[in-house]
């Protein structure tokens, strides 16, 4: 098993982390655009983000399915990469969403308001 | 052909703690391909605890795991040699059957010849069989996939009498390719398909060469 056909097989397993993970990912990207797209937006949004990855990680391992896991190690897949390929998939999404809101926010505000 | 020539899977040492629990301490076990090797043990003793300490899933204090005598093993990317059943079900819920036996690489009809009930169930979701169905073709899975050694944590539960002959002798089938590991409470079906027997107790291994052994060991009744 390849390592794209790994990260395709973690939209499987990892969707409840997903579904979790998106609540504290819009929240912090939601304080990025309350408190405007600068350094000190960006600080707290990437401190909120942070602080959220291990208790969502720490929720989904309690509630995820235990045996589930065997079922794709039989596959090949490694426990570390089980529980870090969701983790990372979801960082890559959330930095994306960020970069998006750093460089529309702005575009946006001039377009409505005529200013910058 | 002598033992040690055989693929065989090595495991020594094994040491597992849950905070003050000991629940194995210096486990050891040889499992060979073209044996079946069965595993006894009451309730709690470690049995579901050593398999899931191979596989990668449960980080014991100390292991040592050797495959073949190689010098160097990839031991995260153990499923790949070797498939585990556990005790309870273990697909995902939503998943395809069809798309299981997809991953694992093992050809539908060949259920549908081992069960003629599952040809309907193709395209049905795990969860919309019966805990038993379920339990049928994880264990058909889990035997037939391509590996060097198979691990099957209670095949027997959860299946209708039926099937326990149907399931023995896949088992015996399979051991010509590849080295099988089983436990279960049902040990007479256990007796009757291994080669090697071992008893996990007080979180040691015993090698078990006669039903007087077993009873020595407390694990039945004389």
């Amino acid at each position: 098993m390849n390592f794209l056909q790994k990260i395709k097989l973690s939209f499987r397993y990892g969707v409840g982390y997903f579904i979790v993970a998106a609540i504290p990912t819009f929240g912090a990207l939601w304080a990025l655009i309350s408190n405007g797209p600068d350094g000190e937006g960006q600080f707290i949004c990437s401190v909120l983000k942070l602080i959220s990855i291990p208790i969502v990680w720490y929720l989904y391992k309690t509630f995820d399915n235990k045996n589930t896991i065997y079922f794709f190690l039989n596959l090949g897949i490694s426990r570390t990469e089980y529980y870090v390929i969701p983790i990372v998939i979801e960082y890559i999404f959330f930095r994306i969403l960020f970069r998006l809101v750093v460089y529309v926010y702005p575009l946006i505000n001039a377009w409505l308001y005529g200013g910058g | 052909m002598e033992e040690d020539e055989r693929g065989k899977l090595l495991i020594d040492s094994l040491q597992l703690d849950f905070g003050k629990t000991t629940v194995l301490q210096c486990a050891y076990m040889t499992a060979y391909k073209g044996k079946v090797t069965g595993v006894l043990g009451r309730n709690g003793t470690g049995k579901s605890c050593l398999f899931k300490c191979i596989m990668g899933g449960i980080r014991p204090q100390n292991k040592f795991i050797r495959l073949n005598d190689e010098e160097r093993t990839d031991y995260g990317h153990i499923g790949l040699r070797v498939k585990y059943l556990p005790q309870e079900h273990f697909i995902p819920r939503g998943m395809r059957v069809g798309r299981a036996f997809e991953l694992y690489g093992v050809d539908y009809n060949k259920m549908i010849a081992f069960a003629p009930a599952y040809e309907d169930y193709k395209n049905m979701k795990f969860k919309e069989l019966s805990g038993g169905e379920q339990r049928i073709a994880e264990v058909f899975l889990v035997l037939n996939a391509d590996a060097e050694f198979c691990i099957l944590d209670e095949p027997f539960s959860n299946i209708a009498p039926c099937y326990d002959e149907k399931i023995r002798n896949l088992i015996l089938e399979q051991k010509a390719t590849k080295g099988i590991i089983i436990t279960d409470h049902i040990y007479e079906e256990i007796i009757k398909v291994a080669d090697d027997l071992y008893l996990l107790r007080d979180g040691y291994t015993h090698q078990v060469h006669s039903r007087e052994d077993l009873v020595r060991l407390e694990y039945i009744r004389g």
